[in-house]
């Protein structure tokens, strides 16, 4: 109570400036507690793209004292340009905010202190002097992707907000700021300002930052785009559906909701409203691409990702403006993925817009590999037909006539029809068929012609017809997309009837009114759509293409088998292709394998051989490897063995030419192919090769001319070794034979179905020998088993019946070995029953009586019919002389 | 109704209604008629193994198994007339079963016919 004023006074100050000591002491230990270790993270980045980095928060070595648990925060803030504010505090020029993308995890397994939840603090950590005296932080940034870029399946809240273009390249800024008390948010503020403890925070902070480019590294692999053919695009006017909606096909009467789909003759579309909807994958049980998307996928391929799909609006066909969407689409996949060239898989009408792209964009193309399935590279006349009769595709009650109508002005119809090109190499594809009361004549027209068949006579647009010649010039239809750095493949069907020609009978009634009436078209090899001549008129490497022995044009891509090539050629995979019912792949190099009409030449040496048909086209060994461009012949090489096969549909003649290319001997064989069956094969066995050889095949006379020493003059002619024809090359041959007699329809159809049911016979009579000697086997074994017949004599029966059943394949066995077992059948000592139950199986095996009686009533009718003049004489004779062949070889 | 008519009639339904309970065949087809397509496919009531392209002759196969059931089945609840059920159940019974038999047929058909659809 002494105490003065002045004293008070005294102790006042000295307290506060005690209090003021001490406080600035303490916070002076406060931040020199601290030393952080700034590493500090600088990376250039892509979008969607992680990058690591470390740093570590520890004592100060300089700070010595015990002070057990000391927690810190780590606190983000972004930066502002100029330290320039507004009046509200907001920063005038931010740097682009890196922040949101860090995140922060504890290693050294060490637990992590929880975030207090205080706004912006990233992470909490606990120091401990000193049993704890680092902590290393592992610091990952993960950045979001640019608008425009982001894959279908982005997750904002994964990945954040998509960043604005603008800001591509930038580089965008967080620093970390590692406080020891729990106040980062003043911390912060004190920042902005750039006020007290700016050394301090700025020792403590970490400076991170991230240029963000957007430009991906390139993917492992291409992505993929499938290109779909025409009718393959959804069509929508508003909410309704016009194309393809199926259940509506069905319910509406005349489907005339479809008419907005039609264009005006001028070709523009009648109705400007309609929208593009997606590419068709599957409608109910129709697999239009679904099947190979789900292949890609099995792969691993993601659609959106690194998989798509280009819906286009088909009915303008190989147009400008698809043309240019194509092109964006590979532009957009490119910029999305990060990859420098994309894969496509194009189908029908799809790979005639790639490979117009492809020859507009020859060196920016962007293509890697490219697979065309069943492209009518030079058209394909189902077009026509759809152009003069109309055709439902298969949709269920579809009418045809309202796909006709719709098809009259639309551009992709006409690019679909027959081109020059086409005419060239298969022949007609229109054929009239003028019938008067009491005559009637026939016409194949030519090129002209048949345009003037569809512009004349059918009305139909002759704006379009000359666009789609302009399109099918020489060069586009044979255009080698190899030169434009494409490496290209190609699937097609060769087995399914396919229309080639058109046939329209034009039919005069007493009145003499015209009435038009279609016959049925004729057929030839293809996918169904496309004949062969066109899917195969595509220069190409030998070992990139395929021929598809089960193909159905509209469903190709999804199709068993050539789905399983598509991705195999794409990825590289190993998926196994299914086997037909004779364990043949059913997607296959080997033309053969389709069995047309023509010849397989096989040659088995050290031997060249080189094919040249009537225009000149040459298959056969160059430098660098194969060269076919004859149409619709293969050549492939084994080794030193060398398989050609050449097409004589057409009526084509080749020079084959042979040149030795090693010391030995060569086989040759040569077999004719008539209907899809191997009707002959001559062999030359075992000839003698040297280098010098040279020499030719003529493959109608079956000689061999060969010049031995390189002279010039032909030295030795050879023929095969043996023409002795097989059962099945002689019935082959004799039904080749009927297929070309000039005879009435209806009785070569009696002849073929006669030939059937002695073929039914002769399967029939192999089965039931097979049947009795599996019999007898067993008889004579239970017999022995019986001790009735001794183990020696059933030892000797057994082996016969072996011998028997090894040639069971054959319907003629061999008359020795039956002999032979008829005679040990009667020299066995055992019961007589048995011995005559066992003699009469074994006259069974030699019974054919019935193919015998077939075959001869087979010839007296043949025989009768050529009395009437049915049959010419010499076409009977031929076939009574192959029937005799038959019943010699039976 | 004699224990041969009674085993032949549950032979047949259930030739009809097991494939439905387990992989709702036809329901997944009418639904995939009536409804828009997504992204190029036909949406489904409810995922099935027979809906992956793999199996579609099965599916087709199994439809047609349906179709027999339900169509037997009718053929037998028709003969039932002189036994000992109501009138109305017999006569509920048959009209639905007719109708049943009918749908399935439609959609046998569909389910053949869409398949062959094939673009040129």
């Amino acid at each position: 109570m002494a105490l003065s004023k002045k004293t008070l006074k005294l102790g006042i100050v000295l307290l506060v400036v005690i209090s003021t000591f001490s406080g600035v002491f303490f916070l002076s230990a406060f931040f020199a507690n601290f030393a952080v270790n700034v590493q500090n993270v600088d990376v250039t980045l892509g979008s969607l793209q992680s990058s690591n980095s470390e740093f570590a928060v520890s004592f100060d070595p300089s700070f010595s004292p015990d002070v057990g648990n000391e927690y810190y925060h780590i606190a983000p803030f972004s930066l502002c340009n100029q330290n320039e504010y507004d009046a509200y505090g907001n920063c005038v020029d931010p740097v682009p905010n890196l922040c949101p993308y860090l995140s922060l995890e504890l290693k050294d397994n060490e637990e992590p202190t929880p975030t207090p939840d205080i706004f912006d603090v990233k992470a909490t950590g606990v120091l401990n002097n000193p049993t704890d005296m680092t902590d290393n932080w592992n610091l990952s940034i993960k950045s979001p992707c640019f608008e425009g870029e982001c894959p279908a399946d982005y997750d904002e809240s994964l990945n954040g907000f998509p960043l604005p273009q603008s800001l591509k390249g930038a580089t965008f800024r967080c620093d970390l700021s590692v406080e020891t008390s729990d106040m980062p948010v003043q911390v912060r503020n004190y920042l902005k300002q750039s006020i007290a403890y700016a050394d301090d925070g700025l020792l403590n902070t970490i400076e991170v930052s991230a240029t963000l480019t957007g430009e991906l590294p390139p993917p492992a692999r291409n992505p993929v785009l499938i290109v779909p053919g025409v009718l393959g695009t959804d069509i929508n006017k508003g909410t309704e559906k016009l194309w393809l909606d199926v259940l509506r096909n069905i319910v509406d009467i005349g489907d005339q909701f479809m008419d907005p789909l039609q264009f005006n003759i001028n070709l523009t579309p009648s109705d400007t409203s309609l929208t593009i909807g997606s590419a068709i994958k599957k409608i109910a049980t129709f697999n239009y691409s679904d099947g190979l998307v789900q292949e890609f996928q099995n792969q691993g391929y993601v659609e959106g990702t690194d998989l798509f799909l280009f819906p286009y609006d088909w009915r303008y066909g190989v147009s400008e403006d698809n043309i240019n969407q194509l092109k964006q689409k590979i532009q957009d996949i490119k910029t999305q993925t990060g990859s420098s060239k994309v894969d496509v898989v194009a189908h029908s009408t799809g790979g005639l817009l790639v490979k117009k792209y492809v020859m507009d964009h020859f060196t920016d193309n962007f293509i890697d590999k490219a697979v065309f399935v069943g492209v009518p590279n030079t058209g394909a006349p189902k077009a026509i037909k759809a152009l003069v009769q109309g055709d439902s595709f298969g949709v269920p009650l579809l009418a045809d006539a309202e796909m006709k109508k719709i098809a009259k002005n639309l551009p992709v119809v006409y690019d679909l029809s027959p081109s020059q090109q086409y005419f060239n190499t298969k022949g007609s594809y229109v054929k009239v068929i003028n019938q008067n009361l009491f005559s009637s004549s026939s016409q194949d027209l030519d090129f002209n012609q048949a345009n003037l068949f569809l512009t004349n006579d059918h009305s139909l647009n002759n704006q379009a017809l000359t666009n789609a010649h302009n399109l099918h010039t020489a060069g586009f239809d044979n255009y080698d997309l190899r030169t434009s750095g494409v490496d290209l493949y190609a699937i097609d069907g060769c087995k399914a009837g396919t229309i080639t020609k058109i046939i329209e009978r034009r039919a005069k009634d007493i009145f003499g009114n015209t009435n038009i009436t279609y016959d049925q078209p004729e057929l030839s090899p293809g996918d169904g759509t496309v004949p062969m001549e066109s899917a195969t008129n595509l220069p190409i490497d030998q070992g990139n293409k395929y021929y598809a022995l089960k193909a159905d044009h509209g469903k190709m891509m999804s199709q068993d088998g050539i789905k399983e090539k598509i991705v195999n050629i794409i990825t590289g995979s190993n998926l196994s292709i299914p086997v037909n019912f004779f364990g043949i792949p059913i997607v296959l190099h080997d033309i053969t394998e389709c069995k047309l009409n023509g010849k397989a030449i096989s040659v088995f040496s050290p031997l060249d051989i080189d094919v040249t048909d009537q225009d000149g086209n040459h298959a056969g060994l160059i430098s660098g490897g194969i060269e076919n461009n004859i149409p619709n012949a293969s050549f492939d090489i084994m080794g030193e063995h060398k398989f050609v096969y050449l097409p004589d549909d057409e009526g084509q003649t080749y020079t084959i030419t042979l040149h030795g290319t090693g010391n030995g001997t060569f086989t040759l064989e040569n077999s004719d192919i008539a209907e899809n069956q191997t009707t002959q094969t001559a062999t030359f066995s075992d000839i003698p090769v040297t280098t010098n050889l040279k020499g030719n095949l003529d493959t109608e006379n079956l000689v061999l001319s060969l010049d031995t020493n390189g002279d010039g003059s032909i030295d030795e002619t050879i023929s095969p070794d043996s023409t002795d024809l097989s059962l099945y090359e002689l019935i082959a041959q004799i039904k080749a034979k009927i297929f070309t007699l000039t005879i009435k329809d209806q009785l070569k159809q009696n002849l073929l179905k006669r030939i059937s049911n002695l073929e039914k016979k002769i399967e029939n009579k192999k089965q039931k020998n097979a049947k009795i000697l599996a019999n007898l086997k067993n008889k004579i074994s239970k017999q022995e088993m019986k001790g009735k017949i001794n183990t020696a004599d059933a030892t000797e029966i057994a082996n016969l019946l072996d011998i028997l059943e090894a040639q069971s394949d054959e319907i003629a066995l061999d008359p020795v070995v039956l002999t032979n077992l008829k005679n040990k059948i009667e020299s066995i000592n055992i019961k007589t029953n048995l011995k005559n139950d066992l003699l009469k199986r074994v006259e069974n095996l030699q019974k054919k009586q019935a193919i015998v009686k077939t075959l001869s009533n087979l010839s007296k009718d043949i025989t009768k019919k050529a009395s009437k003049g049915k049959i010419a004489d010499a076409d009977a004779q031929a076939l009574i002389d192959l029937l005799a062949q038959i019943e010699g070889v039976i | 109704m004699e224990t041969k008519q009674k085993t032949w009639l549950w032979i047949s339904l259930i030739m009809f209604a097991m494939p439905e309970i387990l992989w709702n065949p036809i329901v997944n087809f009418m639904y995939s008629l009536f409804m828009p397509t997504i992204n190029g496919s036909t949406q489904i009531w409810r995922e099935s193994f027979l809906l992956n392209y793999r199996f579609d002759f099965l599916y087709k196969i199994i439809l047609l198994v349906q179709l027999i059931g339900i169509v037997t089945f009718t053929i037998n609840w028709a003969r039932t007339k002189n036994n000992s059920q109501s009138r109305l159940t017999y006569w509920v019974v048959l009209i639905l079963s007719i109708l049943l038999s009918l749908l399935t047929l439609f959609i046998v058909y569909l389910a053949y016919a869409i398949s062959h659809i094939s673009f040129p």
